[in-house]
């Protein structure tokens, strides 16, 4: 063979190999089949179920939202208001650990259409802006709030509305509201704040409806079927290893978030560093709901490792060798499993009552998301969340 | 010496190292443009708020954001003058400069084709490469000026070297119980990977990792020599092809099979261009001219001498430190161990401050990228720099006899993690350098996890 006519045809079979990297692979094999099912296991056992409880919950939520602005004064609507925002922030919490998809950030997550801070956009608050809601019109009428920024119309908002009983404000005292008077002006009235307050959550309520059937829809529409045939005909995911690397970015919600921010912070173990604890900066402010929070947190996680009735990571572990290791991450969780559901009354009573009150469960959570951080995504080939994909060697 | 002297200095057709130099040119405008166009020039270097630095070169400026997309488009530019042979030295100063320079901003953004890259253009600033088949050379002649003395063999042997350090010390690399005779890492990596088109199945297999590890190990091992010999070089040639082409589809390693595809061709008899496109390069200038002899430059001599044992010796200095290299990473870099590890880990600092009553956790992604994070994980003297960091930062905020602590739990080719760190030596006292380090614990032992299929599963159940 000629020299010149072996280097070309060596070199173009080089261009072949590394333009097939970029074709359609070939995501066949048993390894692909059971991501898949694992895949599958997750949309139908454990996040469409909750989204189709979410999606009730919201609209309950909605109804006794409307029942109390309909009679504002009615403490009885407005703890029934209070009731079944708790029911559906519950479900939300444990689909906050479950963002894959739809619910994820628009550029971000594969398939990501930003619904999750439609909903909730914590911990993007900001009270005060609620506050300044509440005394415009606009946030009378779902349409009136409909074009306002996300941290005024989410379950976040919703939560302030329905739990903040005196009608005083957050705003400091150099905010236009105070300054300007507006807020006086409103609350001179007594019950007109309260009303305002109702008619908000009302509205407020209907578009949190609105972006749950969206989610659901989104999921039953066509992500579910994105997620079960990754790699094998989605457009969403080009690999079942890319849709499991999204169901493993997801559950480090747990970590990045619950431990790290909801547990850690406020139980003085970080980021806290002039008191033993910080309480004022759990996440729920108003319902004081931070441990049921976390709590929900949890369970959301353990049931996408199980992958509630049908296949799960766990039994993917097992399935490629790792028994060693699904034993020892189902030996941390039903370590943790009391540790966590055992919390009970509100964070600050508890840190109250105890400063390291939290520690066990920080430590116990921690000891199950580690073994994900540093085995599983070895096991699975994984990518750590938000990683640059940067050249490695 | 007088010898060796003349026959490093006698004149060899340029048309390799034309070659070379063009190839090198376009690779680092490639390399430039994937930086810009990927976002990595903000993402890597402007996004984090705390930089990694190599040991000794904490006074490289930190550049303010925006520098390194400058820095970067300069260095794109840089690479097309050098393909062109346009102001070539100025510009292969300037390219290896400032590609320096980005590298040392931040260790986490360490890869072994950088520092190659780096290396070749420090070598390719001691040779007129200028002087042949250059925009250089063509305005020389059209203003009626004589051509620059020939290219000489001593530039073929530096490069040829430099190349077959990399492929020899990424040999030695692998020459480890996990990757040869557990397969791993190259099992978990294969196992991920089995949607590739054709042959993909086949990765599922462990008997396959096995043998592309034994075949990556004696490949990179010999690589050159087959490359060196005229009757190999041909199969030689097509193997490399073969390998740095499955290299590029299985793995995110950017430009380094391309950059060794160009760079093995240094391998080839000098006149290679001109068999292979013929009247395009044109015949031997300097053929039939008389070329003058030069005089032995001892003082250059033995600086090169030098330079080059110092490569020869310089990757095996993990083994001075003992223990498994894999784990405490005393020696890893410039080192050429390429992909040889599978390291995962989980960092959390504890700090202790007088006063104190507790311990406070000091998570990573306060002062890190995730990227950053992921990358310090597994590195324990970028663990204790952030220690340090965090130290710092804690007396600057007014507390005294801060103690840092760190839990660093591992997992190394997918064997259970263990720490690597002892938890109870305080970081912040512990001097960073090159010494071997006591304060990393010894590497887990036992053999890496082995993976296996998954069972088939039934039609119906897909």
């Amino acid at each position: 063979m000629r020299f010149s006519s072996f280097f070309l045809l060596a070199a173009s079979g080089l261009t072949l190999a590394s333009c097939s990297g970029d074709g359609a692979p070939s995501d066949t094999g048993p390894e692909a089949d059971a991501r898949r099912q694992v895949l599958a296991a997750f949309a139908d056992d454990v996040v469409v179920p909750r989204l189709a409880r979410f999606r009730g919950d919201a609209a309950a939520l909605e109804t006794a939202a409307q029942a109390w602005a309909a009679a504002p004064a009615d403490a009885t609507a407005r703890g029934a208001a209070q009731a079944a925002f708790v029911d559906a922030m519950d479900t939300w919490q444990e689909l906050e650990v479950l963002q894959v998809g739809p619910a994820g950030t628009t550029g971000d997550i594969e398939g990501g259409q930003g619904l999750r801070d439609e909903i909730y956009s914590w911990p993007t608050t900001n009270a005060c802006r609620v506050d300044q809601e509440t005394i415009e019109d606009a946030a009378a009428t779902p349409d009136g709030l409909r074009s306002e920024l996300v941290n005024v119309r989410g379950l976040d908002a919703l939560e302030r509305l329905l739990f903040v009983v005196d009608e005083t404000t957050a705003c400091p005292s150099s905010s236009p509201l105070i300054l300007d008077g507006l807020w006086e002006a409103v609350a001179a009235t007594p019950g007109d704040v309260t009303a305002r307050r109702a008619s908000y959550a009302a509205s407020a309520a209907t578009l949190v409806r609105e972006r749950a059937e969206e989610l659901e829809a989104a999921w039953t529409g066509g992500f579910r079927d994105e997620l079960a045939t990754a790699g094998a005909g989605s457009v969403v995911y080009r690999t079942s290893l890319d849709a499991l690397n999204g169901v493993s970015d997801a559950l480090f919600y747990l970590e990045g978030i619950t431990v790290n921010v909801k547990i850690a912070e406020p139980a003085g173990l970080s980021g806290c560093e002039t008191a033993d604890t910080c309480p004022e900066a759990r996440e729920s402010l108003f319902a004081d709901r931070s441990l049921a929070n976390i709590q929900a947190n949890y369970r959301g996680y353990v049931a996408g490792f199980r992958g509630g009735e049908g296949m799960g990571l766990d039994q993917l572990l097992r399935d490629v060798g790792a028994s060693d290791l699904a034993d020892r991450m189902d030996a941390a969780i039903v370590t943790a499993d009391p540790v966590v559901e055992g919390l009970s009354g509100t964070l600050p009573a508890l840190l109250e009552a105890d400063p390291q009150g939290l520690d066990p469960a920080f430590n116990a959570i921690q000891d199950v998301v580690r073994l994900q951080r540093t085995e599983l995504v070895s096991v699975f080939n994984l990518r750590l969340p938000q990683s640059v994909a940067a050249d490695n060697d | 010496m007088r010898a060796l002297w003349a026959r490093g200095h006698a004149p060899v057709d340029p048309a390799s190292l034309v070659a070379f130099r063009v190839a090198f040119g376009l690779l680092g405008m490639v390399s430039a443009e994937r930086f810009l166009s990927f976002g990595w020039d903000e993402r890597l270097f402007d996004a984090p708020s705390f930089h990694f630095r190599y040991y000794g070169f904490g006074w490289v400026p930190t550049p303010p954001d925006g520098v390194v997309t400058g820095l970067f488009v300069a260095i794109l530019a840089l690479g097309s003058l050098i393909a062109f042979g346009l102001v070539t030295r100025l510009a292969t100063v300037l390219f290896a400069v400032l590609f320096t320079y980005v590298q040392l901003i931040d260790v986490t953004t360490y890869l072994n084709h950088y520092v190659l890259v780096s290396l070749l253009a420090f070598w390719m600033c001691l040779m007129p490469l200028g002087a042949r088949g250059s925009l250089d050379a063509w305005i020389r002649a059209r203003r009626g000026r004589p051509p620059r003395p020939p290219l000489r063999a001593w530039m073929l042997w530096a490069l040829r070297f430099q190349v077959a350090v990399v492929y020899v010390n990424a040999a030695l690399a692998k020459a480890t119980g996990d990757w040869l005779l557990h397969g791993q890492p190259m099992g978990i990596w294969l196992a991920a990977r089995t949607d590739t088109p054709l042959v993909g199945d086949l990765f599922a297999h462990h008997e396959v990792a096995l043998v592309l590890g034994w075949a990556g190990f004696l490949y990179d091992l010999t690589i050159p020599l087959w490359l060196s010999l005229r009757r190999t070089r041909v199969p030689a040639y097509t193997l490399l092809l073969v390998f740095h082409g499955m290299t590029a589809v299985l793995f995110d390693i950017g430009m380094f099979p391309w950059i060794m595809t160009a760079a093995a061709t240094i391998f080839f008899e000098p006149a290679w261009p001109r068999r292979l496109l013929g009247r395009l390069v044109g015949p031997r200038d300097e053929a039939s001219r008389p070329i003058e002899p030069t005089r032995p430059r001892r003082g250059l001599a033995v600086t090169l001498a030098i330079f080059a044992l110092l490569q020869v010796l310089w990757p095996l200095r993990a083994h001075a430190y003992g223990g498994n290299v894999l784990w405490h990473e005393q020696g890893m870099r410039f080192s050429w161990r390429v992909l040889c590890r599978e390291k995962n880990g989980s960092i959390r600092y504890r700090v202790r401050w007088t006063g104190s009553e507790r311990e406070r956790y000091v998570f990573p992604q306060r002062y890190l990228t995730d990227h950053q994070e992921r990358e310090m994980a597994g590195q324990p003297d970028l663990v204790l720099q952030l220690a340090h960091h965090v130290a710092a930062d804690h007396r600057a905020r007014g507390y005294e006899d801060v103690e840092v602590r760190v839990d660093a739990w591992v997992s190394l080719n997918g064997r259970r993690m263990a720490r690597m760190i002892d938890p109870d030596v305080d970081l912040s006292r512990v001097p960073d350098g090159l010494g071997k380090a006591s304060w990393i614990l010894p590497a887990p032992g036992g053999a890496p996890i082995r993976l296996q299929r998954p069972p088939r599963v039934a039609e119906d159940e897909r």
